[in-house]
């Protein structure tokens, strides 16, 4: 009787347990989910002591559809865009749009250390994990939950990730992404956030590819605007060719 | 004998002119003689021997840019032959079957049009006398200490491979993989651009492409940490360069790309092949679909994008083979340029040996020679001298071509110091010639006819002067 007990207590820890750590991813995806963002952006790549400093503007509607255009010097013209899950870009170099597809997402998007696979992410972390708190420490001098993150499907880009959550505000300071078979892959940290619309936003990044030596990517967002309207025709293929 | 007799008369009025207006009667009364092929013929080659360096020289010309021509051509036949065996005994194999949509974007490698159920069909082969290797193709990166490259992945039954492909014979260290291991086989050029040998750990990165229930492409990270088994030197520069073999057993579950026994791609190969030959475009094709009707061919109508499809080497490297042959062209046109300078040359010295021989042709114009019958005179005589310069260059070339057949010429140590030893060809090492006899005979054709044809337009002006003005000229 005592073991059925100990058994049954066991169970119930661990569903509350597992409800909280799914209740904290959902508050991870409401602090940065939103209906449209509009913001100036710089991508620092630092990669073997060189510096580069790329600028660009981006609107975004939800996950699903994003237009950047690249502003600085050398890159200026070059335009990205998403729409139902596919990425296109546009080059002045290239006069076209080519669409980027298979074994290219994996390629760095203009050398940084994010990859075109990560700009094509669709879905918020409460849709594709499952989520377990692994521990409750001190990071950064935060207090903070350890989530480890498994795919609810085999169809998820990174099947495994790792969340250092911030309790107070729920914003995951540091994130590991794992590949299928549980190599690290990438490691994210939130530099700095902001109060914006009643939400605690990420606005600087820094993303390191773990396979790339000496390289780390900061990732800057200014003048955000969120919820406002963007004429359907950004989003277009039409557009990307002006 | 007659004709013996005007070919002396003319030579002595050639010498002395004074004599003209005898020998123009003795020339007359033998006029039926003058129509005579032979006796232009003859007549064309005692100007020949009078004028004995022109001639050399000319000969000469002729007979070098035949020889190139020859030997060049050869040459890239020999490359472009060695290179399509190459392409069929470590890449294609006979025939390949594919499903028909990755076979429409093959070169995007897409991994998610991946079939699976191939048992029966590897069975059925087997049957009818033949040997098949499933495969799956993928891109990605290997990470060593040193840093990281972009490779082609290549997973496979290490058995089945071996009896389709001849790889694992040139595997300078090491051996080839085996089914459990994780472990791979390199191209001895990527191996070394990575700093990896025999026995190093590689980390292999890349994205797992799949379809999820509703049909849209996901994309998935993995890597694949891999000991390095082998290390492949073999006469396909491809295979040498930044490919690796995996075993196919390893790729199935997440510890590798999720297949759950798909496969991309059946290389198949007769089990009697003959790996000096090169296989015929379609004749396997139509036997295996005799006897497995449910695969499609590429010429079948209402092919369904699920249905598995027989595709020849030659049409699955279609690319390849016409990127070669515009090489092969390209090449070909620089023997044509050599062939286009000796023409020249040879225009060039019929026009000053027709313009030092105009007294001549005014002569022969005062015994009676018709205009015509001049023209010929001179077609014959260069004629003759292109005959002579391409059956000689012919010979020449012959002669190379049997040291360039049995013995050839090893480019290894050219093509690595110059970094080119994926030149576009799959071939490296030593660089044989093969026969190719229509050209041998077309070029001899050629440079007689183009020889010929030269004469005309430096007689034909000559033929404009007037006789009297022509035999005064000095």
């Amino acid at each position: 009787m005592k073991k059925r007990f100990i058994f049954l207590f066991l169970i119930v820890n661990l569903l509350i347990f597992s409800q909280d750590a799914n209740t904290i991813l959902k508050n991870i995806d409401n602090n940065q989910v939103y209906d449209s963002i509009k913001y100036e952006g710089e991508m620092i790549i630092y990669i073997s002591g060189k510096k580069y400093v790329k600028t660009f503007k981006t609107l975004a509607r939800g996950n699903k559809e994003f237009f950047t255009e690249f502003t600085n010097q050398d890159d200026l013209g070059t335009k990205y865009l998403k729409i139902e899950g596919t990425l296109y870009v546009y080059s002045e170099d290239l006069e076209d749009v080519m669409q980027i597809t298979g074994h290219m997402l994996k390629e760095s998007v203009m050398g940084s250390d994010l990859s075109y696979e990560d700009m094509t992410e669709n879905n918020t972390l409460s849709a594709q994990y499952n989520a377990k708190i692994v521990e409750e420490i001190t990071y950064d001098g935060k207090n903070v939950w350890v989530l480890e993150l498994t795919a609810k499907t085999k169809n998820v880009s990174y099947p495994k990730r790792k969340l250092w959550v911030e309790k107070d505000i729920y914003l995951p300071l540091k994130e590991e992404l794992y590949s299928l078979s549980g190599a690290a892959l990438k490691e994210n940290k939130i530099i700095k956030y902001e109060k914006i619309k009643g939400k605690n936003f990420p606005v600087q990044i820094e993303t390191r590819d773990l396979l790339r030596k000496n390289s780390k990517t900061e990732f800057i967002m200014k003048n955000i605007d969120l919820d406002v309207k963007i004429p359907d025709s950004v989003f277009s293929l039409k557009n990307l060719k002006k | 004998m007659l004709k013996f007799q005007i070919v002396y008369l003319v030579s002595k009025i050639l010498k002395s002119s004074d004599r003209g207006s005898l020998v123009f009667k003795e020339v007359r009364s033998n006029m039926k003689l003058k129509s005579s092929n032979m006796f232009f013929l003859k007549m064309a080659f005692a100007n020949l021997k009078r004028h004995r360096l022109k001639s050399f020289f000319t000969i000469l010309a002729i007979t070098i840019s035949v020889t190139v021509f020859i030997f060049i051509d050869a040459f890239l036949y020999g490359i472009d032959i060695d290179s399509r065996r190459n392409l069929v005994n470590f890449e294609t194999g006979e025939v390949k079957i594919y499903k028909k949509r990755y076979f429409d974007i093959k070169d995007e490698l897409p991994m998610y049009e991946a079939f699976t159920n191939y048992e029966d069909i590897l069975k059925s082969l087997d049957k009818i006398g033949y040997d098949a290797a499933p495969r799956i193709k993928f891109a990605g990166s290997l990470l060593s200490k040193d840093g990281e490259l972009p490779f082609l992945f290549v997973g496979i039954e290490p058995e089945m491979e071996k009896k389709v492909f001849i790889t694992h014979n040139f595997i300078e260290n090491g051996k080839f993989p085996e089914k459990n291991q994780f472990e791979i086989l390199l191209g001895i050029r990527g191996a070394k651009d990575l700093g990896v040998d025999i026995g190093d750990t590689v980390r292999l990165t890349t994205v797992i492409d799949r379809k999820d229930e509703n049909g849209n492409i996901k994309h998935i990270h993995q890597l694949i940490e891999l000991r390095v088994c082998g290390l492949i030197n073999c006469p396909n520069p491809y295979l040498n360069g930044k490919i690796g073999y995996i075993s196919l057993d390893i790729l199935q579950d997440e510890k590798g790309l999720l297949l759950e026994g798909g496969i991309t791609e059946i290389c198949i190969r007769k089990k009697n092949k003959n790996i000096s030959g090169l296989p015929h475009r379609n004749e396997s094709i139509s036997v295996i679909k005799k006897h497995i009707p449910q695969l499609k061919t590429l010429n079948d109508k209402n092919i369904n994008d699920e249905d598995l499809i027989l595709v020849s080497w030659y049409d699955d490297a279609l690319d390849f083979i016409s990127i070669s042959a515009t090489k092969t062209g390209t090449s070909k046109l620089v023997s044509i340029f050599l062939i286009f300078l000796s023409i020249i040359g040879i225009a060039n010295t019929m026009l000053m040996a027709v313009f030092e021989r105009t007294k001549e042709i005014g002569m022969l114009r005062a015994l009676g020679m018709k205009d015509n019958e001049v023209k010929k005179l001179f077609v014959y005589e260069a004629g003759l001298i292109g005959l002579i310069g391409s059956t000689i260059g012919v010979i020449i070339g012959i002669l190379i071509n049997i040291y360039m057949t049995n013995v050839g010429i090893d480019m290894t140590e050219i093509l690595t110091n110059m970094n080119m030893e994926n030149f576009g060809y799959r071939v490296i090492g030593v660089f044989k010639s093969s026969w190719n006899i229509p050209v041998m005979i077309i070029s001899m054709i050629f440079a007689t006819l183009i020889a010929a044809i030269m004469a005309l337009p430096p007689v034909k002006r000559a033929l404009k002067t007037s006789v009297t003005d022509a035999m005064r000229f000095e």
